[in-house]
């Protein structure tokens, strides 16, 4: 099983220029757009308590797998789990192209 | 002949966990997909998503360990992956009242969608045990979790956009150690199967539909 990580519930968005109404990455509108400023103080220190929370469950588990025991993968193998990654992320830059 | 027999049993095990994780995953996915919709008509505001959000996570931790080899396990999974759903209604909410919102979760969706039948086929036909990765994924995730912790106060669009592309590639990687793991008998609870591969669907797709959103022009 996969670690029990996931995001936050940031509200993860696009700044928007309310003027024009074009994205764009200024750094200013990020943050006045950023979900985690609407939730406020508590909301972040909240999120921040369950990410540590989740290092300190990962930690144990993170260790087991970096052990010496841990399996072992020949170069053919890193070159297959690569190219798939690498297939993923080409197919992400395609799709961010296309919208 | 014993060793085809126990050979032969292993690997009817073995199948009978991949369709039932399957099976589970497909239900969990729509009853997360149905939750999302009515948290979305509800407007929740980004607090009740936290909560949400954390109520599951609960439940994740605290919950599901007990629980997974009984009947109860079921209920916890579906208790999870509808909490998270409602999660997704605030972020939904933000990115469908933009112009091309509709496309851009449509797209999420359906790439998130792609990306994890490719993976999931991909480990599956090879046969190849991504196991080895297991140290490489754990690793790579601890360093995200803590670069999340720091975005959390800095707040840089940049390590944003790094983060969520991190995110992507590394819960690609989990499908394939996932899947790899229950084909080869790693794993033999489907309970826990079907959250793992839940948790890697459903980072792929907030983490997608935040690149959209900041890579598309409108």
């Amino acid at each position: 099983m996969s670690p029990a990580l996931i995001q936050p519930a940031i509200d993860y968005k696009a700044s928007v220029d309310p003027e024009t109404g074009s994205r764009t990455l200024s750094p200013e509108l990020y943050l006045q757009n950023l979900g985690a400023n609407k939730m406020g103080m508590v909301g972040s220190i909240a999120i921040a308590a369950m990410l540590i929370f989740m290092l300190f469950r990962l930690w144990p588990t993170a260790k087991m797998w970096l052990s010496a025991d841990a399996p072992k993968g020949s170069t053919n193998d890193w070159i297959s789990a690569a190219l798939a990654l690498g297939g993923v992320m080409l197919f992400v830059w395609i799709l961010i192209q296309s919208v | 002949m014993a060793i085809q027999t126990v050979d032969r049993a292993s690997a009817l095990t073995t199948n009978k966990v991949l369709r039932d994780t399957y099976r589970l995953l497909s239900l969990t996915l729509l009853f997360s997909a149905f939750t999302a919709t009515i948290s979305y008509f509800l407007r929740l505001p980004h607090m009740a998503s936290l909560g949400c959000t954390l109520g599951a996570m609960a439940l994740l931790w605290f919950v599901l360990p007990k629980v997974a080899n009984s009947s109860k396990g079921l209920l916890v999974v579906f208790a999870v992956t509808g909490l998270l759903g409602v999660g997704l209604g605030p972020m939904l909410n933000h990115y469908l009242a933009t112009s091309n919102g509709p496309t851009m979760v449509a797209t999420a969706l359906g790439g998130t969608g792609a990306i994890f039948l490719g993976l999931s086929g991909y480990a599956i036909v090879s046969k190849r045990d991504f196991t080895f990765m297991g140290g490489f994924l754990f690793a790579g995730f601890m360093v995200v979790i803590l670069a999340m912790l720091a975005n959390l106060f800095l707040q840089m669009p940049a390590l944003q956009i790094v983060l969520s592309a991190a995110i992507i590639l590394l819960m690609s990687g989990f499908i394939l150690f996932d899947t790899s793991r229950i084909i080869n008998g790693g794993e033999t609870n489907y309970i826990n199967a079907t959250v793992g591969l839940f948790l890697s669907i459903y980072n792929i797709f907030q983490s997608l539909l935040l690149l959209l959103g900041m890579g598309g022009d409108d």
